[in-house]
């Protein structure tokens, strides 16, 4: 009868000590589970600041062959603006949230860009030079934007 | 290239902007377009532009009692330093080539000289 009792004992603490085994485990691996999800988040967010930072750069070149009147290089320079935007903008659309719009405005305002340098010559009017140094900077200027919020997100997700 | 002429073309963009200057145009045998003014004293300045496919030079020019005192050129080409572009030679660039606009603007006449004259084609019909 005593020895009954003790292994129904025994038995009862071995599940009682899997269990809490059991729940440890569980508790780890959702810890580890988050940690990893956190890790490739945040190297998705490296990437797209790491991505937009480029397209920054070539905007900013794209900006001076425009202001140095070099109409060759500067169709080069945004041709490649608009195919990086079109790949970026698909790859990180989920967290891009409003800016995906935006950056489609971008895309198409290069495009024309590109469109119209690649038909004519530099313009040499003093209007037709000065509208496309403004809408050059413009295109500077949101990519410039989008490139702080992109980081700062990642910031505040970090 | 000259810090002096850098600085007399910033003075000249300005009061050519004003209407202050009355720029000629110069007949040029060698193609290029080129305009003049003459100050007090027998001082003039001339500035040119010689377009070459991509590649484009503005030499700005003082004179004193008929012959060339100062010269400066201004072109293009923006120049790299360690993989980096030189954004002073473009600051340059477009200083030279925004006076060269003012004052071509001046001579021909703007975007209000083109809309009357279309108007007056128009009129004819």
């Amino acid at each position: 009868m005593i020895l009954h009792d003790l292994f129904d004992w025994s038995n009862a603490g071995v599940g009682g000590v899997g269990l809490l085994l059991t729940i440890a485990a569980i508790v780890q691996a959702t810890g580890a589970k988050r940690a990893a999800r956190e890790a490739r988040q945040a190297v998705y967010h490296r990437n797209a600041a790491d991505s937009f930072s480029e397209i920054v750069r070539l905007a900013e070149q794209f900006a001076t062959w425009v202001e140095c009147e070099r109409r060759a290089e500067a169709v080069v320079q945004v041709r490649e603006i608009v195919l990086r935007l079109a790949r970026d903008r698909g790859e990180f659309d989920r967290f891009l949230a409003s800016d995906a719009d935006k950056l489609k405005d971008v895309e198409s305002n290069c495009q024309r860009l590109a469109d119209m340098l690649g038909q004519e010559e530099f313009p040499l009017s003093s209007s037709a030079k000065r509208d496309l140094f403004r809408d050059t900077l413009m295109i500077v200027q949101e990519l410039s934007a989008v490139l702080g919020r992109v980081r700062a997100k990642g910031d505040q997700e970090e | 290239m000259s810090e002096k002429l850098d600085q007399f073309a910033r003075d000249l963009l300005e009061k050519t902007r004003a209407n202050k200057l009355d720029w000629r145009i110069m007949a040029n045998p060698m193609g290029r377009e080129e305009f003049s003014v003459d100050l007090e004293k027998e001082y003039r300045f001339h500035i040119w532009l010689v377009v070459s496919g991509e590649n484009r030079a503005i030499t700005l020019q003082l004179w004193k009692d008929q012959r060339p005192v100062l010269e400066s050129v201004a072109n293009n080409w923006p120049g790299i330093s360690n993989g980096e572009i030189v954004q002073e030679r473009v600051k340059r660039f477009r200083a030279y080539s925004d006076l060269f606009d003012a004052v071509r603007e001046s001579v021909y006449g703007g975007e209000e000289t083109m809309g009357e004259v279309e108007q007056l084609l128009r009129r004819i019909g």
